[in-house]
């Protein structure tokens, strides 16, 4: 791998790795620390790499790497409180419900000080949409994530959660009809 | 206008992908419509999917700061460098050493930090396992640094003005503060030992893969040569 095709692959793949890492993990300290170790990961990993297998595989060690984070942290309801961080602080959403009560929220947030700030805020809609992905559990949760938000294919989804083809479609088809659910009949699109 | 011929549900299915995206060509938006008409399982899906699909349209992805692409750089950069010098990652002990180089003091806080941890877990038993000190196989040698552990430190140090005498002593500190803190990390955490090594990056002494082949093989406690405790 050259330089410059290294520099093509930060520039094309870095916002998609600090996206999912702060969507994991909530904190964008954290998440900036880990965008600098998966694509230094990619360089070292060098040539082996078809450039097509990029983002899967660097979201895959993506995921990984937040999971050693939180694991350290010793964070185990992650799916929840990491997001509703992320979703409060880093994906600009003002209404967070039941934040207050969460204690693993408490110390995420405890660690991620005021960051975030400069990301827009989300319509309702997609608050409401956010609440009902949190609700979810793994990997049903990142598989819409991954669909919705980062607009993986199938195959993508499939090689960084390394799940089956057909777990991709059944997990989203599953998740959307829950998240669908909780948005209701009313709302506006 | 001839009708559409017959769909899957699979093919709908992966059309309704498209057509939500916007992406999808008319001759199979035609056959899409006429399948969801005589589908409910899928007239569903297509409609699941347009709902979630419009709802997260405003979700504002976060960007990626500039200075990570420059850290990204630099860090590439130094790994280049040093393979250029024909190095291999640094060991701990080596970290150990760069971090030792830049003032003596350090070890001196790195141990009192180490106990003022001990103190507050209320562990006061202090059970790590010391250089040269008798101990069990096994965890116990996690972490621990023997005699020839602390010459291999010294000889990737660049002395400098510190006299070897004084090195020494401040790499036995270092050592010792690492083995009582890592005991009592693992303790306070309620951690399998070579988990919390594994988490620091720190390399344990058991063998294949330990990371410090460099180095001479583990040694059994009763063969630990005690080490000359200064000051």
């Amino acid at each position: 791998m050259t330089r410059a095709s290294f520099a093509e692959a930060i520039e094309k793949h870095k916002d998609a790795v600090y996206g999912y890492a702060l969507h994991i993990l909530g904190n964008t300290e954290d998440a900036e620390d880990i965008v600098q170790n998966v694509f230094v990961s990619l360089w070292q990993k060098g040539g082996g790499l078809d450039p097509e297998g990029w983002r899967p595989w660097l979201l895959r060690v993506c995921r990984n790497a937040c999971f050693d984070v939180l694991r350290r942290k010793k964070v185990r309801n992650w799916s929840a409180a990491a997001s509703r961080v992320a979703d409060k602080r880093a994906w600009g959403l003002a209404a967070v419900r039941g934040a207050a009560d969460d204690p693993d929220l408490l110390e995420l947030e405890a660690t991620d000080a005021g960051r975030g700030a400069e990301h827009v805020e989300a319509s309702a809609a997609a608050s409401e949409a956010l609440a009902a992905i949190r609700t979810l559990n793994e990997p049903a949760r990142s598989v819409i994530v991954l669909r919705e938000l980062f607009d993986l294919s199938y195959d993508e989804i499939a090689q960084t959660l390394e799940i089956s083809l057909s777990s991709v479609k059944v997990t989203l088809h599953r998740a959307r009809k829950r998240v669908r659910d909780a948005l209701g009949e009313e709302m506006t699109t | 206008m001839t009708s559409p011929e017959p769909t899957s549900c699979e093919t709908a299915r992966e059309w309704i992908e498209d057509a939500v995206r916007g992406k999808l060509d008319e001759p199979a938006s035609v056959h899409l419509a006429a399948h969801v008409a005589t589908c409910s399982a899928c007239r569903e899906a297509e409609s699941d999917a347009r709902r979630v699909r419009a709802a997260l349209r405003d979700v504002a992805m976060p960007r990626c700061p500039e200075h990570v692409v420059a850290r990204i750089h630099a860090a590439v950069d130094a790994d280049g460098a040093l393979r250029a010098t024909g190095r291999a990652a640094p060991s701990v002990l080596e970290r150990i050493a760069a971090w030792l180089a830049g003032a003596t003091w350090r070890p001196v806080v790195v141990t009192a930090a180490a106990l003022l941890l001990v103190v507050l877990l209320g562990d006061r038993r202090l059970e790590a396992p010391v250089p040269g000190a008798a101990a069990p196989r096994g965890a116990a040698q996690s972490g621990v640094f023997c005699e020839e552990d602390i010459d291999a430190l010294l000889a990737t140090m660049d002395l400098g003005d510190i006299g070897e005498e004084e090195a020494r002593r401040a790499a036995e500190e270092a050592c010792l503060a690492f083995a009582i803190l890592a005991r009592a990390m693992n303790r306070a955490a309620g951690v399998a030992e070579t988990e919390l090594i594994e988490s620091l990056e720190v390399p344990v002494r058991r063998g294949v893969g330990s990371g410090m082949d460099h180095l001479p093989a583990p040694l059994h406690p009763s063969e630990r040569a005690p080490l000359d405790r200064r000051g």
